[in-house]
């Protein structure tokens, strides 16, 4: 039988403890430097039946995917695709978006400044047809997991004071108080935050230090706790909300046009400024979620570092040749800087320090589930059985 | 899953992946003879038998035991070189080759190679176009975990794949012997994005299509 545990976020806080109280409310230890948890925290039998559900392919159509294959915790809680492929092999038009510390996010997604519902945003790959991600049924999931052994219990201890459980609202609500839980807080910045001077080797300190000079003005954007807000290079934060900015990515027919498939928040607006701008997204964990961008197309974050540098992408060869520095719509904060090789090498360990290992590894955020990859190495799994 | 899993793990057991046999770099026209061979030939070659449904006879297997089959080249249209074994995916590859192929512009490098994805739908083949100078790039997406799947391209056409781990040899297409296409079978134990190179010299335009294992 498995049981979970509350987690733990810091190196130092407590370890993923056994709980057998299902209305025992899941702990946080946040570091000092985070902001409060802004949810109130679910109980840990929600929290359990969110991880039965966000790791089973049984919610998709022809048990195809879980939510925790196209957010693994190896990948930063993202899949690794260019763009995303859905369960019936659909291509998607966008990057996954990482999962972690979502319950800080705001907008939830790429170009929608008003998505900040983690419940709304949820239906869009649950149920969403074009392009079908999970195609999960919602008539017949709840009917689903009625008869499989694991979950009648797990409702009924989630939501004791529901005669009928099972629905597709409490199985939306449970995948909700899991996906908050994904903090990642104790990366080798955050423990260089709280005073511990060899978190950060020389490389990755050099890199802090370019990252936060005026010079390269990467706060501009990415600024704050979670670097994705506008910031000043001290790091004062300037801004409640994130920014859609057109990095200079592409720059088609000279005329700064994108992809037509994806052109950011102008496909929301209609407006021509607002061609290519797309949310700055968060860094923590950044080095693992990889390829970058909206639309994946950076393969290497050195990549990303000399578009950057150069005042935007060259683009050579492929469908969408063109020069994005010199795009109409690009940013005015994107102007280029001078950066060496070795720089560039300090900045891209700064990132890599922007990783929390223990985020990927807590049992907690484990698949309870022995069969399906990723292979989680857990003897004490519950085998797919209905 | 569970049954792609085994049957990959079968494979990997008789030998099918032998890096050690990975093909010829020239694109495999003047492949080997019939004692290295372990993956092509068989005895379909000579049958005509494109698309006859022999799946499961031991196609995917190839449980050769190294005799080659007397593969010597002496069957239909093959020459002297190796042919795949026919079987519905191989079959699948030669069936795009009539259909219209969509045009795909290569990256000019590996930093642009995200520019130009694929992702297989067995429905559509591509034609490739090489950048202006040096190698062309562009990248698959593998939707599925442990799975194998059949790159085809003009024979002489040199793919290099990165990441995953070849699972057969660079061989003509045995479908379609004729066709002038081959038949590299790839194996990937994860999903996600697989870059490729498509090495300078190539013609202009290059035909490819690929061909996901059930």
């Amino acid at each position: 039988m498995w049981v979970a545990g509350a987690i733990g976020c810091t190196a130092t806080g407590p370890p993923d403890k056994a709980s057998t109280d299902p209305t025992h409310r899941v702990e946080l230890d946040l570091p000092a430097h985070f902001p409060p948890f802004p949810y109130p925290l679910p109980t840990q039998a929600e929290a359990d039946l969110g991880r039965l559900l966000f790791h089973d392919f049984r919610l998709a159509v022809d048990d195809a995917r879980s939510c925790g294959i196209c957010h693994e915790g190896k990948k930063g809680y993202t899949d690794g695709f260019v763009k995303a492929v859905g369960a019936l092999g659909d291509a998607h038009t966008r990057n996954t978006l990482s999962l972690l510390n979502l319950a800080w996010r705001g907008p939830l997604t790429w170009v929608n400044p008003e998505l900040t519902d983690l419940r709304e945003q949820m239906q869009v790959p649950l149920y969403g047809e074009h392009p079908v991600e999970m195609g999960t049924d919602p008539v017949a999931l709840p009917e689903r997991l009625a008869g499989i052994e694991i979950y009648p219990p797990a409702f009924e201890a989630a939501y004791p004071d529901d005669p009928a459980p099972i629905s597709m609202e409490h199985v939306e609500a449970a995948l909700m108080a899991y996906e908050l839980l994904i903090v990642a807080a104790d990366s080798p910045y955050d423990r260089y935050l709280q005073g511990d001077d060899h978190a950060l080797w020389s490389d990755a300190r050099a890199g802090m230090d370019l990252f936060f000079s005026e010079r390269l003005g990467c706060v501009q954007c990415h600024g704050g706790v979670f670097f994705d807000l506008p910031a000043e290079p001290d790091g004062t934060v300037v801004g409640e909300t994130p920014l859609y900015v057109n990095t200079g990515m592409y720059n088609i027919d000279g005329e700064g046009g994108l992809p037509p498939e994806e052109t950011g928040l102008h496909a929301q607006t209609g407006r021509a400024a607002d061609m290519g701008r797309f949310r700055v997204p968060s860094l923590r964990g950044v080095a693992e979620t990889g390829p970058w961008g909206h639309d994946g197309s950076f393969g290497a974050l050195e990549d990303i570092l000399d578009a950057y540098a150069r005042g935007g992408r060259l683009l050579v060869g492929g469908p969408w040749p063109g020069d994005g520095a010199t795009s109409p719509w690009k940013d005015a904060r994107i102007q280029g800087f001078s950066l060496t090789e070795v720089e560039r090498g300090q900045l891209v360990a700064f990132l890599e320090a922007l990783t929390d290992d223990s985020a990927n590894e807590r049992p907690f955020l484990q698949s309870p589930f022995c069969s399906d990859p990723p292979d989680t190495g857990d003897t004490d799994c519950i085998e797919v059985v209905e | 899953m569970r049954t792609t899993l085994t049957l990959l793990t079968s494979l990997l057991a008789l030998g099918c992946a032998d890096t050690d046999n990975k093909a010829s770099d020239d694109g495999t026209t003047d492949a080997t003879t019939a004692d290295d061979s372990d993956d092509g030939g068989e005895g379909d070659e000579g049958s005509g038998d494109e698309g006859s449904g022999d799946e499961g006879s031991g196609d995917e297997g190839s449980s050769d035991d190294g005799s080659g089959g007397g593969d010597d080249g002496s069957g239909d249209g093959g020459g002297d070189v190796e042919l795949s074994e026919v079987n519905r995916y191989s079959t699948a590859g030669c069936e795009l080759m009539e259909t219209d192929a969509e045009t795909l512009v290569m990256g000019a490098s590996r930093s642009e190679a995200n520019t130009a994805v694929i992702v297989p739908d067995e429905n559509t083949a591509w034609m490739l176009q090489m950048p202006a100078t040096g190698d062309g790039w562009f990248t698959v997406e593998v939707p599925d975990w442990m799975t194998v799947v059949h790159f085809f391209t003009e024979e002489g056409v040199e793919l290099e794949i990165m990441g995953g781990e070849p699972f057969s040899e660079v061989l003509r297409n045995g479908a379609c012997p004729d066709a002038g296409i081959s038949d590299q079978r790839w194996a990937f134990h994860e999903w996600g994005a697989y870059t490729i190179r498509v090495s300078e010299g190539a013609p202009p335009e290059v035909w490819f299509t690929l061909v996901k294992e059930d």
